[in-house]
């Protein structure tokens, strides 16, 4: 039993990270009807960010973690004005091929800024586990699962409760109409690209102690952002965090129960199913009106 | 207006095939200025690498790019070989085998190199047949598939496949165990992972392995594996993979409770990045295999030279485990190269390579052998030992019978 709440426990570990990125990508999404493929490289420039904050300059973790986190929503906002803004309206193939572009220029100026070495950032919670009727949580997920519940409720309270988050939404609702409403798309789309960049940002900050910062180390928790971002229907930011940590549970247990070699084509698997089952989105509860 | 097309249509299908003609060629028609063998001149030899620059693993290949441009400075302030200074020319194979290829097909056919000397990567197997179709010498790779114990006539390697590494890391561990132990095996889910897992098994510690689990390239989380391999009660953990992974697994050992597990680590594992990964507590103790001695081991005549090089045409940067294996890789060019009697040619690179037996490295490696039956010159490795923030050798070179 105690093993089975382990791997569970594992499950989610790594679930949260797949729910953090599927969250900022959904949105994107919502917005911009983009999806992001450089998501991965700008989580992890903010990672070196705020190594050389914490470790090189020797200032306190939070301080690190608030520059990482401020150069993510600046990079998105870049991003947004420079690739995506000039390509609003355009097929999301255009879009698709932007943020590719934008992933391969930030990869390859961070290797030009930072260099190939690996870098140990420290951990928020120090290292160490908690431990609870024999099974062990790292101190750093529980940080992490903390974070997450926060940026959840804040992102849903301002979507809910503020004019901007009101002007994102009707904005992913109907583009068109929302401009006639005196919604300014620019502006929306500015801030939904640098919201998503600091949510971005701040998960390559608290997966950089346990992932070791350095080239390309955001990447392989990216495809699996983006299967959670589909399990959510690419507009439901809870669904995103959701399927995130069904994916990572579900990894974890075929890596015990079925085959390791399962695990790699289970997030590929898993988007086939959902896209063909709930195109919608597994954790969506949007309904989709027919046409007569 | 016809005729006019059908001109048009001549045109560039002339260009066409000149240009075809011009990408497919080999050594004859990259014929140097002085118009000997390809990527020689009156006074230089040109090699060419293929490794990964970029990506997650570059920084593997910027290991052996150095290793390699610091050999050529320290030989060449020597004076070169056979009066020829070298030059190298590198290209990015972005640890990907279409990468490789390319990167490959560029220094043979654009650049007509001499040989290709110290890519790094497994992806190199992808490139073993554009060496032998232009019939370049492709010298020392760093490639761990169990392929490269018959890589092909131009290709030569002093890197034992992992499994004919585990397996000599296997007899040894069997006689310095005591006690009741229990081997699990923690390996990528590659060619090299599973052959490394076969290669143990092999070994006289192969009765003592209980379970093994494999893990896929971008794994972020072992904990899956390792509470699976807990569920068998291990005592000690075989594992394949590399400095990183390593260090994340240490502390994911301490994290499930399995602290007292011993680790047995491979040849990607014995760099100093490890002790700044994991911290000295966790590693020190810990052992591994290596195909080198440790590059910071500088007790070893070899090493000590090649760290001396470093101090004077890298300073302050550390070198690592690929770094080592260009520089040995080139001291066997040299003296292949001192050993061609007659014109500085391919052929005569291979031949003279095949005819050398008890290649002496210093110390940094066995004594390699080679043949024109076998261009695999190494089969040895060494066991090393975390100790006091480094690693130390714990035997002399050790041969696998496999």
């Amino acid at each position: 039993m105690t093993q089975i709440v382990q791997l569970l426990v594992s499950g989610l570990e790594n679930g949260i990270s797949y729910g953090l990125v599927g969250l900022a990508l959904v949105l994107i999404y919502k917005t911009s009807k983009a999806l992001n493929f450089a998501q991965g490289t700008m989580a992890a420039i903010s990672g070196y960010v705020a190594y050389e904050v914490i470790v090189s300059e020797h200032l306190p973790w939070i301080v690190g973690a608030v520059a990482g986190t401020a150069i993510g929503a600046v990079l998105g906002g870049v991003s947004e004005r420079v690739a995506i803004r000039p390509l609003l309206g355009a097929p999301l193939l255009s879009l698709v091929i932007a943020t590719l572009a934008l992933d391969s220029i930030f990869g390859n100026l961070t290797q030009l800024a930072w260099g190939p070495d690996t870098r140990a950032l420290p951990s928020p919670a120090g290292d160490g586990d908690v431990h609870i009727s024999g099974v062990s949580i790292n101190r750093t997920y529980i940080v992490i699962a903390l974070v997450t519940l926060v940026i959840l409720l804040a992102v849903g309270y301002m979507l809910t409760h503020t004019r901007l988050g009101l002007a994102m939404r009707a904005f992913a609702d109907d583009q068109f109409a929302a401009e006639l409403q005196g919604i300014a798309p620019q502006q929306v789309s500015r801030m939904a690209w640098m919201i998503s960049g600091a949510i971005g940002g701040l998960t390559g900050i608290l997966f950089g102690p346990l992932l070791f910062v350095q080239i390309g180390y955001m990447s392989p928790i990216f495809i699996k952002g983006f299967t959670a971002a589909v399990l959510g229907g690419f507009v439901s930011n809870a669904g995103a965090v959701g399927g995130g940590l069904l994916l990572g549970v579900l990894e974890s247990l075929s890596i015990k129960y079925v085959s390791s070699s399962v695990a790699p084509i289970l997030p590929l698997a898993i988007i086939l199913m959902a896209l063909l089952a709930k195109p919608n989105g597994v954790f969506n509860r949007t309904l989709v009106v027919k046409r007569v | 207006m016809k005729h006019l097309r059908g001109i048009g249509f001549a045109a560039v299908g002339i260009t066409l095939a000149a240009g075809l003609a011009a990408c497919g060629g080999s050594s004859a028609s990259g014929a140097s200025a002085s118009g000997g063998a390809p990527g020689v001149t009156k006074d230089t030899i040109t090699f060419g690498m293929a490794t990964p620059l970029s990506g997650p693993a570059s920084s593997l290949g910027t290991d052996g790019q150095k290793g390699a441009e610091v050999f050529i400075k320290w030989l060449n302030a020597k004076g070169g070989t056979k009066g020829h200074k070298w030059a190298l020319t590198v290209q990015d194979s972005h640890f990907t085998a279409q990468g490789h290829v390319a990167a490959s097909k560029y220094l043979i056919q654009q650049k007509n190199v001499f040989a290709t000397w110290g890519d790094v990567g497994s992806t190199a197997l992808a490139a073993l047949g554009t060496y032998n179709t232009a019939k370049v010498p492709f010298l020392f790779p760093y490639a761990l598939a169990p392929q490269m114990t018959d890589p092909g006539p131009d290709v030569f390697t002093i890197v034992p496949p992992s499994n004919i590494q585990e397996a000599a890391f296997s007899n040894w561990a069997a006689t310095s165990v005591t006690g009741t132990h229990k081997f699990g095996v923690l390996a990528l889910d590659s060619a090299d992972g599973h052959g490394a897992a076969d290669g143990f098994k092999s070994g006289a510690a192969g009765k003592y392995v209980v379970a093994s689990a494999f893990y896929p390239t971008g794994t972020t989380n072992w904990e899956p594996q390792l509470v699976s391999l807990r569920s068998k009660g291990i005592t000690d953990l075989v594992l394949h993979g590399s400095d990183s992974w390593m260090a994340t697994i240490l502390k994911e050992l301490q994290q499930l409770g399995m602290g007292k597990v011993h680790m047995w680590g491979s040849t990607g594992t014995v760099t100093p990045l490890v002790f700044k990964l994991a911290g000295d507590n966790l590693v020190n103790g810990q052992n591994a295999v290596s195909i080198t001695a440790p590059s910071t081991d500088s007790d070893v005549p070899g090493v000590k030279e090649f760290l001396d090089a470093f101090a004077k045409y890298e300073p302050g940067y550390k070198p690592g485990t690929f770094a080592l294996h260009s520089w040995v890789g080139g001291v066997i060019i040299e003296k292949a190269i001192e050993g061609i009697s007659g014109p500085i040619t391919r052929d005569n690179l291979i031949k003279s390579l095949e005819s050398m037996s008890s290649v002496d490295t210093k110390g940094i490696t066995a004594p390699l052998t080679f043949s024109s039956s076998q261009h695999l010159g190494n089969r040895s490795v060494v066991v090393v030992t975390a100790t006091d923030g480094a690693w130390k050798p714990s035997t002399e070179f050790l041969t696998s019978s496999s």
